[in-house]
Order: C-alpha cells, then sequence, then structure tokens
C-alpha cells in the first residue's frame, strides 16, 4: 500500500536508461564472446581427438591377423604369437577383478570368519589367477626364446625355461621375475590384504582395466605386437611400446626417489637462508627450460661422458632430469598440506626429526607425491624432443635385453610414421596415438582417483 | 597431599634442567634445529645432496652449452652467426646467419599468441567472472587434458587436419608445410597455460573490489575489463610471458608442421624452420661430433636457453614488481 500523500514511483524512474540497457546488451554479448572463446578450444579439442579417432581406428580394430606372418621373413615380424597374446588376455578381467570382488565374496558367503581364515579364503580365490598369469606369461617369454634363437640360428633352442635362463641377459633375468614371479605374488597378496581390507573396495579401478581389456579384443592384435616395417600394412608397436614401458619404469625409479629427497630437504630441513632459496627459483627455473635443451644435456653427459650410449638407460635418466622440477613442486605441496601440529606432535613424545619424517609427515603426503610423480610420467611419456637429440633410434626391430640397448618409444615412433609422405603411416601414427593417448588418459584417471582417496581434510 | 614433592631445591634444579633442555634441544618447529642421531645426520646429508642436484642441472646445462658454444665461435666469427639472416647448415657453402631461426622461432610463436591471447583471456574472464561452479568444474579438467596432450600429437594435428584447411582457405599453392598451421596448434597448445594462470590470478582479486563495482552500477562486463583485469594485471602479463616461452621452446609441432624452411620472409604461408626444428633436424642426421654441424647445434641451443630463461625470468619479475597486494 503506497503510504498517505506519497505516489507511486513514476514508470520513468524504474525504467532503465537507454544508455544502461545498451550498456547492459555490450556485457551479455562480451559473455557470449567468452562462451566462444572456450567453445572454439573445446572445438578445436574435439576436432584433434576425432580426427585422430577416425584415422588410427582402420588399422587398430580391423583384424589385420596374418598380414604380417605371411609376409614376414623380417626377424621379429610374427612375435609373439597373438594365440599367446589372446589367451593372456582372457586371464586380465579375472586377474582384475578377482581381488577387488573375492574378499566380497569371502565376506558375503562366510561373514564372521576368524581373521587367518578369511585371509586363507582371500588367496584361494586369487591363487588360480596368479598361477595363470605365471605360467602364460613363462610360455610367452619361452616362445620368443625360440623364434629368436632361430632368427639368429642357434641350433636346438627348445624354449625350456632353464634354457632361457641361462641365456638370458640380466635384464631379461629381471623381466622374467618382475613380471612371471613379482605380479604373481603381488595378486596372492592383493588376496591376503584385500580379504580383510577391502571390504567395500573401490570398482572403479577395475571397471576402467576392464572397459579396456573389452576394447582390446576386438583390436588388431597384430598392431600392438609386431616390430616397425617397411610397409605400414606390416608395421606395429610392439617395440615402441615395451620401450616407453622400460623407460618410464626407470626414469621413475631415479626421478622419484630424487624429488622427493630434495622436496623434503626444502620443506622439513632447510633453513630460510639464500642458499633455500636459489634452490627454489632454480627449481622453478628448471621448469621453464625447453626440453630438448634437456636432451643435449644427456647427449653430453650419459652419452658421451658417462658413456651409457644412446641407450634406455641414457633416456631415462634424461627424461629424470627433465621431470624433477615437476615431482619436485608436487611433492613440496604435498608436504605442506601436513599441519605443523603434526610434526610438533611427534616431537613431544620424543621422535628424532627423521622419525617424525618418516612416521608422521610421509605417510600422509605419500598420496599427494604419488599423485605428482603420476603427472610428471604422464608427461614424460609424451615427451618427444629430448629422446630425438640424444639420438633414440625409429626404426627398433627387438626387445631390449638390458637398459644398456637402443631402444625407441611411441612418440618417436609417432613422429617417424608422421615424417613420411605416405598416407598409409600416417594411419598408423594415428593409431600409434590412440594408444599414446590411452595411456595418458588412464595414468591422469589414476592420479586423480588416487588424489581423492589419499587426501586428508584437517 | 602427601605424596606431592615439597617446594625447594630439588624441584628448581629439575626446573632449569627442563628449561635448558628446552632451550637446547626441543625448539622443533623451527627449521634446521630438533635432535638428529647420527642416521639422522646421514640422511639429513643425503637429502641435501638430492636437493643441490638441481643446482648441478643448471650448473650442467650451462657448461655443456657454454664448451660446445665456444668451440663453434672459434671457426665460426660472430658476425657471421649473429650478423647475418641466411642460414644453410646442411649445404657445401654454410652460412650460420642465425636470425633466419630466431625470425621463424618469432613467427611461430607471434601466431600462437594472436590465436591463445584471445581465446586465453576470454576463456579465464568467463571462468572467473561468469561460469557457474558446476560448468567450471567440467571445463577445467577439460582444459587440463588439453594441456596435457603430448606435442607431437598436435604436429599430427597440424599436417593432418589444419593445413588442408588452410589450403582449402588460400588455395592449392599454399605449401602442407607452412608456418601458419604450426602457429595455430602452438597457439592452440598454450591456451591452457593462460588460461589456467590468469584464472589463477584473476580469482585472487578479493571480492570487495567486485562488490564495490557494481554498488556504483557496473554491469558484469565493466567489473570484468576495468576492475579484474587490471587488478590481476601481473599475473595475467606472467602468464602470456611464459606461454610466450613455451611457445618458443616447443619442438615436435612446429618440426613436423613448420617445414624446414630457414627463411626470413614474413609470409606466414610459407614454410619455416624454428631453432628447435633446426636442432632436431641436426640430431636426426647422424652427425659427427667433431663437425661444425654438431657445434652450432650448441650454439643455437644456447640462443634458445638464453631466450627462454629471460623471458622466465621477465615473468618472474612483472609478477612480483607489478603485483597489487590486498588486504
Amino acid at each position: 500500500m503506497t503510504p498517505m500523500g506519497m505516489t507511486a514511483p513514476s514508470a520513468q524512474l524504474t525504467a532503465f536508461s537507454p544508455r544502461v540497457r545498451f550498456r547492459r546488451g555490450v556485457s551479455v554479448a562480451f559473455m557470449v564472446a567468452a562462451l566462444l572463446a572456450i567453445a572454439v578450444s573445446m572445438i578445436m579439442l574435439g576436432a584433434l581427438i576425432v580426427e585422430i579417432a577416425v584415422d588410427g581406428a582402420a588399422r587398430l580394430f580391423t583384424d589385420g591377423a596374418g598380414v604380417g606372418r605371411e609376409a614376414g621373413g623380417g626377424i621379429l615380424t610374427d612375435l609373439p604369437t597373438p594365440a599367446g597374446m589372446r589367451w593372456m588376455t582372457w586371464a586380465l578381467p579375472v586377474a582384475i577383478l578377482l581381488p577387488f570382488v573375492g574378499p566380497r565374496l569371502v565376506n558375503a558367503l562366510a561373514p564372521g570368519l576368524p581373521r587367518i581364515a578369511e585371509r586363507a579364503m582371500g588367496v584361494i580365490v586369487v591363487a588360480p589367477v596368479a598361477i595363470f598369469v605365471h605360467i602364460l606369461y613363462v610360455r610367452f617369454e619361452s616362445a620368443y626364446y625360440v623364434e629368436y634363437a632361430r632368427a639368429v640360428g642357434i641350433d636346438g633352442a627348445s624354449g625350456n625355461i632353464f634354457q632361457v635362463l641361462g641365456e638370458a641377459s640380466g635384464f631379461q633375468i629381471v623381466r622374467l621375475l618382475v613380471v612371471g614371479v613379482l605380479v604373481p605374488l603381488a595378486i596372492v597378496a592383493a588376496g591376503w590384504f584385500g580379504a580383510q581390507r577391502m571390504r567395500r573396495p573401490s570398482l572403479i579401478i577395475p571397471a576402467i582395466m576392464i572397459a579396456g581389456w573389452v576394447v582390446y579384443l576386438f583390436m588388431d592384435p597384430w598392431f600392438l605386437s609386431s616390430f616397425p616395417s617397411r610397409k605400414p600394412a606390416e608395421a606395429g608397436i610392439f617395440s615402441a611400446v615395451t620401450g616407453t614401458l622400460y623407460m618410464m619404469v626407470i626414469t621413475a625409479a631415479v626421478a622419484f626417489p630424487l624429488g622427493v629427497g630434495a622436496a623434503l630437504y626444502l620443506e622439513e630441513y632447510a633453513r630460510r637462508n639464500w642458499f633455500s632459496r636459489m634452490i627454489q627459483v632454480n627449481i622453478s627455473n628448471l621448469a621453464g627450460v625447453p626440453s630438448i635443451i634437456y636432451g643435449l644435456l644427456g647427449l653430453q653427459v650419459f652419452v658421451r661422458v658417462l658413456e651409457f650410449e644412446r641407450s634406455v638407460l641414457a633416456g631415462a635418466c634424461t627424461m629424470a632430469l627433465l621431470v624433477m622440477p615437476i615431482i619436485i613442486v608436487s611433492a613440496q605441496e604435498a608436504l605442506r598440506t601436513v599441519p605443523p601440529s603434526m610434526r610438533e606432535a611427534a616431537y613431544a613424545v620424543g621422535a628424532t626429526r627423521w622419525q617424525m619424517i618418516r612416521f608422521h609427515v610421509l605417510p600422509y603426503a605419500f598420496g599427494g607425491m604419488l599423485t605428482g610423480n603420476i603427472l610428471a610420467m604422464s608427461r614424460a611419456i609424451g615427451e618427444t624432443a629430448p629422446l630425438i637429440a640424444i639420438g633414440a633410434l625409429t626404426f627398433i626391430a627387438f626387445l631390449a635385453d638390458s637398459p644398456t640397448d637402443d631402444f625407441t618409444v611411441l612418440p618417436i615412433q609417432i613422429f617417424n610414421w608422421v615424417a613420411r609422405p605416405q598416407a598409409g603411416f600416417h594411419e598408423i601414427a594415428a593409431s600409434a596415438i590412440i594408444v599414446l593417448m590411452v595411456i595418458l588418459l588412464l595414468m591422469n584417471a589414476a592420479a586423480i582417483i588416487m588424489r581423492q582417496r589419499t587426501r586428508t581434510d584437517w | 597431599m602427601a605424596a606431592q614433592a615439597p617446594h625447594g631445591p630439588q624441584q628448581d634444579t629439575v626446573r632449569s634442567l627442563l628449561a635448558e633442555l628446552w632451550r637446547e634441544r626441543l625448539q622443533p618447529s623451527r627449521p634446521g634445529s630438533g635432535r638428529e642421531t647420527p642416521v639422522g645426520r646421514l640422511i639429513h646429508g643425503a637429502l641435501f645432496l638430492t636437493a643441490t642436484l638441481s643446482a648441478f642441472v643448471t650448473i650442467g646445462i650451462v657448461l655443456v652449452l657454454i664448451f660446445e658454444t665456444v668451440e663453434f665461435f672459434r671457426e665460426v666469427p660472430l658476425l657471421d652467426f649473429f650478423g647475418s639472416t641466411s642460414w644453410s647448415a646442411l649445404f657445401a657453402e654454410k652460412q650460420f646467419g642465425v636470425w633466419a631461426l630466431v625470425w621463424g622461432t618469432g613467427m611461430i610463436a607471434l601466431i600462437g599468441l594472436a590465436v591463445a591471447i584471445p581465446l586465453g583471456l576470454m576463456a579465464a574472464i568467463f571462468l572467473s567472472e561468469y561460469s557457474p561452479p558446476r560448468l567450471r568444474a567440467i571445463v577445467k579438467p577439460i582444459l587440463e587434458i588439453l594441456a596435457g596432450v603430448p606435442t607431437v600429437v598436435f604436429g599430427y594435428f597440424a599436417l593432418v587436419s589444419v593445413s588442408p584447411v588452410i589450403r582449402d582457405i588460400f588455395g592449392e599453392d599454399v605449401g602442407i608445410y607452412n608456418a601458419l598451421s604450426a602457429g595455430i596448434v602452438v597457439g592452440l597448445m598454450i591456451v591452457p597455460i593462460i588460461a589456467s594462470l590468469s584464472e589463477d590470478a584473476m580469482r585472487a582479486v578479493p571480492r570487495s573490489l567486485r562488490e564495490g563495482a557494481y554498488a556504483l552500477g557496473s554491469t558484469r562486463m565493466e567489473v570484468s575489463l576495468r576492475v579484474v583485469l587490471p587488478a590481476a594485471f601481473s599475473g595475467v602479463v606472467a602468464s602470456i610471458i611464459l606461454a610466450a616461452s613455451r611457445a618458443v621452446g616447443e619442438t615436435m609441432a612446429v618440426t613436423i608442421a613448420g617445414g624446414g624452411n630457414p627463411q626470413f620472409g614474413v609470409n606466414p604461408l610459407e614454410a619455416v624452420q624454428t631453432m628447435t626444428a633446426m636442432i632436431v633436424q641436426l640430431s636426426l642426421g647422424d652427425t659427427p661430433t667433431t663437425s661444425i654441424e654438431f657445434k652450432v647445434l650448441f650454439a643455437v641451443a644456447m640462443t634458445l636457453f638464453v631466450l627462454t630463461l629471460g623471458m622466465n625470468i621477465v615473468a618472474q619479475w612483472v609478477s612480483r614488481r607489478f603485483r597489487e597486494e590486498y588486504e
């Protein structure tokens, strides 16, 4: 109700002036423009993904089985046997799912078992899978050895595992130990610990892995299990994928301890003086150095002075230096999230500084550190330039048998194929890019999941 | 209470001992002090070494570059390197005019920035000023994916997708390898850097500034452009310089899509060669380590290193010097 003596405000006053309306219009137009900017970036990303998917899917999913074998005659075009690879993949979903589902089953079927019985059940559930993986891998290694022996002309190679071990280099033995022994043992351990701890495990990780396995079933096994070739239809990325895996393992083994050590020193030990400031500034500057310059550093230091030659080891060391700033910075951030009161409490009960770090700071910061490590590895996996500078080869028709062997990695293989004029090579480059991007996506997904699961809210 | 000890000299001793202990050993929250065992000291030393490793990496880079660069300038006078604009390191008649390569690098970086600054800044303004939180939660990870795509993939994209489009627009006499397609994908590559760093800087501007402007009747655009952008200016400029430095150091996409033609022209539709692409080209060939081609590699790398380092230092200086402090 309008009070006595006052009239309602006139329409003139409540309506906006043309100038205000104009300004509002401009503002809306500006918002639309900003949205467009984002849309353009998204559309370009979408175009990139569609282009690569369309180009690459053909070679990745046409079943080219037999093509490589018929035309073979090269050393290893027909290795490893696709049948073996196929069988191996059938074991995978079971191996992935059982450690997660097994304990649930045990709990559902027989609740209230004593802990030891529960754990034993967990082991029994997963043991067949472990044995299966072990046998399949050893058979794969033997088959590989037999083919290799035939190619280089060693007589009487039967593929007996003791014969393989007798001929194997140190690196092959490590490979056999890790994939043939440690992985099965890890599956058993997952059953043992999982039975008790994972009563409500997250099914996200096995779900992603099994989805990947389903996709793999439709893929052309030859593309993943053939070596590069002069003919696009026969070329594959076996040596590139294994080279990438070897390099990643060594890079992580070198860079993670060094990076975490530096972060621990800077956060937990260093006084705030000119020295620690200099190191800090230096680290942020190192992060901005173009990657190809690390390649030249690696070429002079690792390839020439330390005489690693153009090997996996030289590449991995170069890559470790390249990603160390990333690992250091993310580890520092992880350490900073641990509140000072945790440290004070540890000191209060008489811990030494190392005990404080080892038992009170590291357990909380470790998840964040691992996340940073995965992100650093996903940077390293796509880097090409430094490896070209140290002279990684582009045509590798064998598996690296030791860390001092020549090697190639996925991005270098892609670069090599893209740089060729034939359209056929462009297509398989796109196929290799799909494989690389899927690996990257999985690593990033793992980092995100890990970040969420290990975050502690103080 | 009977059990309680009487006041006396004994308790004073305990008290002074405790005080002593506190002064000597138990001030752990101050970094650099705290109780350490011999093993602890060993660990302390080892961690110190890992921290100094980063300093040695820098020293190593500088030494490696300087050593071969000096060797190079023993054979080729400084004036031939910095005083000429034609480059032909792989021909019989060698010319080492580095400006051809610097110009190629600059051209690609400029095209990249021309693409990335509008896209990145607008995206940052949208995310920081307009976007509902839920949309931002979707868009930011996608931008991160864009930042994580390996550069060799961008190279493929430039060659197979962008370049044909450019040829459709400008006619068939444009080569497959051209500076424009390489520059566009380099721009796409650095959009996430500008967008995410600028957005951080804009979000750090306190609400009260925006609300003051709204209270005076400003529209959202006016707040974004006249209040938030100037307040976050140092961060925005630093993000652009960092992105430019990344564009200068970018290697694979420009090697694949830029073509291998060191030249000093202004036409972005022709093939160019950047410093990084030249390093890749020389590395792919099997150049003997005593040859002049091998040494010039390091002279070019030195130029590149100084350029990017300078840009990074300027970026840090800008973000420190021109930062608006609130509170």
